[in-house]
């Protein structure tokens, strides 16, 4: 994991959140709110299944840019503090 | 199919116009998916409007707002010919432009259910004559936003049977939570159906063979399948279940593309 941070278990998305995806990206709805995902984020939060660890999705995205596992992992953990925040991502313990 | 016994039974009735633009068999029977007691359907655009003494008038929300069909039996085969003239079908895609779209109208707000199931039947329509105006009308259908309009409508009503899941199960009512889990999963599977031009959610009856039609990357038949049956179906765990329709929903949200 990155440094000290410690996640609270496998990240999956928050059942009930409206999803569209569009040519710009992912656009989630979340009450009158909406968030647009792309690019990296947007591979991240399509990965977040429940049963994918955190680790595993940055060796997913690392392989897939051709970039160092550490280079990726706490850039992802803290998209997903953030998605976690807005509630768009659950931790399944 | 035999074309020119379908002609045959159709000018045996006197039921085809002089020169109609198109003539052709939709549903079931130009699908390839009939049994011997399904009916003929066959639609016939013409120039002018259809008049006779036996057809039965339906109302529609065009100008003019009527078409008239003929049912006849055939042996023990229902046929039924539906007359619509080449302006309302250019009606009926004008109410499906980008611009209407945009406008953020549902798609029950501006098609109703015949003019619907019309449009969708264009795309695997079996042409008895009137090739060209069939395939231009095909052309004109794919550009316009008749997909991104039912698409919007299966997402959303998916969205809110989920709702009524997320509810019902944390009010502890697992049962109707199961009701409307089932409700969101027909939905997203017509929308990611709709998602490869395979229409038709108004006649559930053909999703199976729609499904194996469109052939999704999202998820295999036998997947979708095991799903529809609830063979995962604990009565112990209902959530179980519930969850993997959930996943699934969500999965084809991001998996179809809107607009």
């Amino acid at each position: 994991m990155s440094g000290a941070t410690v996640v609270p278990g496998v990240p999956r998305r928050t059942w009930g959140i409206r999803i569209r995806r569009t040519q710009d990206g992912l656009t989630l709805g979340i009450a009158d709110q909406a968030i647009l995902l792309d690019g990296v984020a947007q591979e991240v939060y399509t990965a977040l299944d429940g049963r994918t660890t955190v680790e595993q999705i940055a060796d997913a995205i690392a392989a897939k840019h051709g970039i160092e596992r550490g280079e990726v992992l706490g850039d992802v953990v803290d998209l997903l503090e953030q998605l976690g925040q807005v509630g768009v991502v659950d931790w399944v313990e | 199919m035999d074309i020119k016994h379908v002609l045959r039974v159709l000018d045996g009735e006197q039921l085809i116009p002089a020169e109609p633009s198109a003539a052709y068999v939709v549903g079931s029977r130009a699908r390839g998916w009939s049994n011997n007691k399904s009916d003929w359907d066959i639609y016939v655009i013409t120039g002018e409007e259809w008049f006779s003494e036996t057809g039965a008038v339906m109302p529609m929300a065009l100008n003019p707002p009527r078409v008239v069909s003929e049912s006849f039996y055939h042996g023990e085969t229902r046929w039924e010919v539906t007359y619509w003239l080449a302006s309302q079908v250019h009606q009926m895609l004008r109410k499906v432009s980008w611009e209407e779209f945009r406008r953020g109208l549902p798609a029950g707000q501006v098609l109703t259910p015949r003019e619907e199931l019309f449009l969708g039947r264009l795309l695997d329509a079996a042409p008895l004559t009137g090739h060209e105006w069939l395939q231009e009308a095909r052309e004109e259908l794919e550009r316009s936003a008749f997909r991104a309009f039912l698409l919007s409508r299966s997402l959303g009503l998916a969205d809110d049977a989920v709702e009524d899941v997320l509810g019902q199960m944390e009010s502890g009512e697992l049962q109707s939570a199961v009701l409307s889990a089932r409700a969101a999963l027909k939905h997203a599977v017509d929308a990611l159906l709709e998602s490869h031009g395979e229409y038709g959610s108004l006649i559930p009856k053909w999703r199976p063979q729609r499904f194996q039609a469109a052939k999704p990357s999202v998820i295999s038949f036998e997947d979708y399948w095991s799903l529809e049956t609830m063979r995962t179906y604990d009565p112990a765990d209902p959530t179980r279940w519930i969850e993997e329709v959930l996943a699934l929903c969500q999965e084809i949200s991001m998996g179809v593309e809107v607009s």
